[in-house]
């Protein structure tokens, strides 16, 4: 046994990559995060039907959810990030946050306690339909070679900064939107997740030692893991506000007319 | 001699850990400074705006030089 | 927040996108130039460090004239 893994011997269940493939569900493609994405999916398809079946006037208790959350979405990062247009886009932010909330909230709950954000894949696919977005509204609204002039050349510069400053431009707007999105979501989620196995296994292994008082330090670990899961929620509410926030901001300023 | 624990991995990591400390401390000061103007004189918030992006702007550049140095440097 | 006039109004930055736009801004101008300026090292022969130092210098130099000029207008 190498030194390397001798801190998660002598655990009851050391989490492994096996963990991701369930057994024989429908074959090696069907993984843990395929199934929690259909889970979700799921979830929030039955919860916004059945809030919406059939609307009152003076809302019932899951109308009242479900239309705070749209409001939410609506006013708080639609409205606030890309004025009146917003208000076209704000289904799709409202299915793209609660989607992540959802999935972001995964790493806490137990028994699937992994987010599927913390696989690196998600965060893309989702960094890459904002960023198709974007550019696709851009060009539509402003015709492609206007647009890219608009998003590359800055009016009122002298012409030897042109030189300097397309490159960042067009960097910035092709490569390092969509790449922070992205790893920004999937850098939380997993560091998250990590945080929370580290508190967790750390609590076992000094819970395994044959001393008394290594033994009684392991109930510092365990608090630490409760209050680290606690803290797990509000970075999950946060990063998919700022993950839909940021993807207002890149659709608006888009739209945006000349500056 | 038992190996309990061992790290592999780049030096330049620790490196660029040890660089993001003074930026850190940096923008954390910038902000300060900006929430305590703009609490105490409201009016001036815009005003002081254009300073507190640049400032952010200037000093934030040095924790990005570490973090490119971090890749470049082999 | 109803007191607060500049609530609502398009072509007023968020904070959120302000810092975030800065750090991308930052971030391109430094990859990109110092990538430019390692790319010049190699094809000219400078002396290891200089190029990608200079370029790195310009991209920081040239994102923050472009943050200031984006952002506060």
């Amino acid at each position: 046994m190498s030194g390397r893994l001798v801190a998660a011997e002598g655990l009851p269940w050391p989490p492994s990559v096996e963990d991701f493939y369930l057994p024989d569900v429908a074959g090696p493609w069907v993984t843990k995060f395929s199934l929690m994405i259909w889970l979700a999916v799921g979830l929030l398809i039955i919860f916004f039907m059945a809030t919406y079946r059939n609307p009152k006037l003076v809302p019932s208790k899951g109308q009242w959810m479900a239309e705070s959350v749209y409001g939410l979405v609506r006013d708080n990062i639609a409205r606030e990030q890309m004025g009146k247009d917003g208000i076209r886009f704000a289904p799709y932010f409202t299915v793209l946050f609660s989607f992540i909330v959802v999935t972001n909230l995964f790493g806490i709950v137990p028994g699937l306690q992994i987010s599927p954000n913390s696989h690196i894949a998600f965060p893309i696919v989702l960094a890459l339909i904002t960023f198709v977005m974007y550019l696709y509204v851009g060009a539509r609204k402003h015709g492609l070679g206007r647009y890219l002039k608009q998003s590359l050349i800055i009016p009122g510069v002298p012409w030897p900064m042109h030189i300097l400053l397309i490159p960042i431009e067009f960097l910035q707007v092709f490569a390092v939107r969509p790449v922070t999105l992205a790893v920004r979501l999937f850098a939380n989620m997993f560091a998250g997740h990590l945080i929370l196995l580290v508190f967790t296994i750390g609590g076992f292994v000094l819970l395994a030692s044959d001393n008394i008082f290594i033994q009684a330090s392991s109930i510092f670990a365990f608090i630490m893991a409760i209050m680290m899961a606690f803290f797990e929620v509000l970075v999950a509410l946060l990063q998919a506000y700022v993950f839909v926030t940021l993807s207002a901001n890149y659709i608006g300023s888009s739209l945006a007319t000349e500056h | 001699m038992t190996v309990l624990a061992e790290i592999s991995g780049n030096v330049n990591t620790i490196g660029y850990g040890l660089a993001a400390v003074g930026p850190a401390i940096g923008v954390a000061l910038i902000f300060v400074a900006y929430i305590n103007s703009s609490a105490r004189q409201p009016e001036s918030a815009g005003y002081n705006r254009t300073w507190l992006v640049l400032g952010f702007a200037l000093v934030e550049a040095l924790a990005l030089f570490g973090l490119v140095l971090a890749f470049a440097v082999s | 927040m109803a007191d607060n006039p500049h609530r609502g109004r398009s072509d007023e930055h968020s904070s959120e996108g302000v810092a975030g736009a800065v750090l991308g801004y930052l971030l391109a101008g430094i990859v990109m130039w110092g990538f430019l300026g390692w790319l010049a090292g190699e094809l000219l022969d400078l002396p290891a460090g200089i190029g990608i130092g200079v370029g790195m210098m310009l991209g920081a130099a040239g994102a923050i004239y472009l943050i200031m000029k984006r952002l506060s207008a």
